[in-house]
């Protein structure tokens, strides 16, 4: 009895966090994979992970830096795979000029041109690059999280992140410029 | 510090790695606060973007033919199978042909040159005709025939 009571609060554990950072890990996989099936597939799997280590760990743990951990080590094995490599160089990606029929209020502030513009600059950063800027930009990491999650110096984090932004920066220069 | 944050810095230092002097630094500085104003906008427009679904509705994956990686792998390896087939069936050919013309040749001068293999059948003393037949009524008609047309 004791257990089943252990089990469902672990379960209500998971929904509540499942609730709270479904979202965000979608869009963490979505940045790191560039691929929005391939990220609801991760974030599957990042929450099953969770869900086993509920079970077998259900003390004080920071499950958010967890999740992200998770899911930007399943991302990083993802893009290595074999089998993904193939498969990205064989698929076909539709035109960025083909976008959503009904734009968003902020879809028509920033501009189809200049969204595609920074997404295919975003998605033309190095896998390093992007898991750097990722982390340490939108997620919010400090520079020594993210040289300890990814297993980097302090040093490598700052080069990466300066790469991206100036990447990112020039592409979006060069829709205002022309 | 009295000169401006480079380009490098100033990312770092909107990242929040600045350093005190830097901080100081562009706290009196117009230049470098216009920068990082500049730099900041960019960056919340790429927040911004990034933030959505991008902008292509789904990525078109292969036609279902070529995501079946097994039909060309399993179409090169039959015809690796064929043309290896083909190859061996080939040397062997190349291999053989010599060598049973040559055992024919041998085979064929040996049989002029040499003199005919006698038979394993018994010689007889006398031709079968000159034998005695036990049978005197065939006798009697043997002797009437004319066996000097029949020699010839």
């Amino acid at each position: 009895m004791a257990d089943r009571e252990v089990v469902l609060e672990d379960r209500a554990d998971y929904d509540t966090l499942y609730r709270a950072q479904a979202a965000r890990v979608l869009r963490l996989c979505r940045l790191l994979l560039a691929d929005p099936e391939e990220a609801r597939e991760v974030q599957q799997e990042v929450f099953l992970k969770l869900f086993q280590a509920l079970a077998r760990q259900p003390g004080q743990v920071n499950w958010s830096a967890w999740l992200t951990r998770v899911a930007v080590n399943a991302c990083h094995d993802r893009r290595r795979s074999g089998w993904w490599k193939w498969w990205r160089s064989h698929e076909l990606v539709e035109d960025a000029t083909i976008s959503s029929p009904a734009p968003s209020p902020e879809d028509a502030a920033v501009g189809e041109a200049t969204r595609a513009r920074i997404w295919q600059s975003f998605q033309t950063l190095s896998e390093r690059q992007r898991e750097v800027f990722v982390l340490r930009h939108l997620e919010g990491w400090t520079t020594d999280e993210v040289a300890r999650g990814l297993g980097i110096s302090a040093g490598s984090v700052k080069r990466h992140l300066f790469r991206a932004v100036r990447q990112l920066r020039r592409r979006l220069e060069g829709e205002r410029g022309g | 510090m009295n000169r401006c944050l480079r380009e490098r810095e100033r990312v770092l230092f909107q990242a929040g790695d600045g350093t005190a002097e830097q901080r100081r630094h562009v706290a009196g500085c117009a230049v470098c606060a216009e920068r990082l104003r500049r730099l900041l906008e960019d960056l919340t427009v790429i927040d911004q973007v990034l933030e959505e679904e991008p902008p292509w509705r789904s990525r078109v994956r292969a036609p279902a033919w070529r995501r079946a990686i097994w039909i060309p792998a399993a179409a090169a390896a039959v015809a690796m199978l064929v043309v290896v087939n083909i190859l061996f069936a080939w040397q062997w050919s190349r291999m053989q042909t010599p060598e049973v013309a040559s055992r024919v040749s041998t085979a064929a001068a040996a049989t002029l040159s040499l003199p005919p293999t006698p038979l394993d059948a018994p010689q007889l003393a006398e031709s079968p005709l000159d034998a005695p037949v036990d049978d005197p009524w065939l006798n009697e008609a043997l002797q009437s025939l004319p066996l000097g047309d029949l020699e010839s």
